[in-house]
């Protein structure tokens, strides 16, 4: 197979895009579309300061290179979460984020929840009932908290995180068979500051697969964690992606037409405002200042214990 | 005459002269969910498999 742009040999074929290319191209193509994205969405303009979110990961550290090539003031985040699942987890994953910072001089905030708020998110799990089985309720809350604070205390005017096509459409696939309106009318590329307190979210890879994103990471050389978090076996997110590349195997294209026909959708008004019960509700958290559904302390700051400086 | 192809340290092997999708769906992997890399570089699944390559294989699914 033959780069569509230059014949040369190809590296990488997306049949949803009918497209071959080769290394070079690949790697020039993916901050292009990228670029797009972000100013189709109107995510974020080069003047502004942007804080993304960084795992470790493929899909957040590919994130943060192609923004630095592109040029943006991008500042990264690191979330210690105390995952050690018997593969150090969080420490490797530290230790791969600081040299990838630390290769391109970039600026990165450490928060390390163990230190910060007295428990790892396994302990904070294993304590609540919000984390009975599984920690990544607790992990997602505690993450969801902590980026929306350090983006504030920060003033940075965007919080970017690397969620992928994939990662998108199988969340909108959960939230389809289940009919969940309130996440259905909250999910798109970008999460306005619509309410005092809450920092304005984007997701610049929203369009992009993600065996491109592992791509374009192998051929960067972008050292990323590749084992899995130990809680993620079994999660239904990998079995809605498991399922929805049966599909895409037999029509090239469908992953990328289901989110975008419901982008769509709720460009039309298929999805009223009205349907997420939360909207119209959300209060101030005395505690933390963040916006909660319930009056009085938000669900983070009821299950956090805090170390009394 | 074999082609061997690794995934998170497992071995599959299978008999060359296949294209690589045709020898990810022969052990039932979609070609989705995985790149393919030989001798380092990544290649399309187009690729006939020869005989006595090694073909390592990188997942590429994360989530929870």
């Amino acid at each position: 197979m033959k780069c569509r742009k230059c014949g040369e040999k190809a590296v990488i074929n997306m049949r949803q895009h009918k497209l071959a290319l080769c290394k070079t191209h690949f790697l020039d193509w993916i901050p292009g579309q990228t670029q797009r994205f972000i100013e189709k969405y109107r995510m974020f303009g080069p003047q502004e300061r942007v804080l993304v979110a960084v795992s470790g990961g493929k899909d957040s550290l590919s994130l943060w290179d192609i923004l630095w090539r592109l040029g943006y003031q991008a500042d990264g985040l690191y979330i210690g979460l105390g995952i050690d699942g018997g593969l150090n987890y969080s420490s490797e994953s530290q230790r791969l984020t600081q040299i990838f910072a630390e290769q391109r001089d970039l600026k990165l905030h450490i928060v390390n929840v163990l230190e910060n708020y007295g428990e790892t998110i396994p302990e904070m799990a294993q304590r609540t009932t919000r984390g009975k089985g599984k920690p990544c309720s607790v992990c997602g809350l505690t993450k969801r908290h902590i980026m929306n604070r350090i983006a504030r205390e920060g003033a940075y005017d965007v919080l970017v995180t690397g969620h992928n096509l994939d990662d998108e459409a199988a969340v909108l696939f959960g939230n389809t068979l289940n009919w969940i309106p309130g996440y259905l009318v909250r999910q798109g590329p970008v999460l306005e500051a619509n309410r005092p307190g809450l920092v304005r979210k984007a997701k610049p890879l929203c369009r992009i697969y993600e065996r491109e994103m592992a791509a374009y990471a192998l051929m960067r050389g972008i050292e990323y964690i590749y084992d899995e978090c130990p809680y993620a076996e079994g999660s239904k997110s990998i079995y809605y992606k498991e399922l929805l590349n049966k599909l895409e195997a037999d029509r090239p294209g469908a992953k990328l037409s289901f989110y975008l026909s419901f982008l769509q959708a709720k460009k039309n008004g298929l999805f009223a405002q009205a349907a997420d019960p939360d909207i119209e509700l959300l209060h101030t958290c005395p505690t933390c200042g963040q916006p909660t559904s319930a009056p009085g302390e938000c669900a983070f700051c009821r299950m956090t214990v805090k170390i009394v400086e | 005459m074999t082609v061997k192809l690794v995934l998170r340290g497992k071995e599959y092997e299978l008999k060359p002269g296949m294209t690589l999708r045709q020898s990810l769906f022969k052990i039932d992997l979609q070609p989705e969910a995985v790149l393919a890399t030989r001798d380092g570089e990544l290649i399309t699944e187009d690729e006939i498999l020869q005989d006595g390559e090694v073909i390592k294989l990188v997942a590429v699914i994360s989530g929870g």
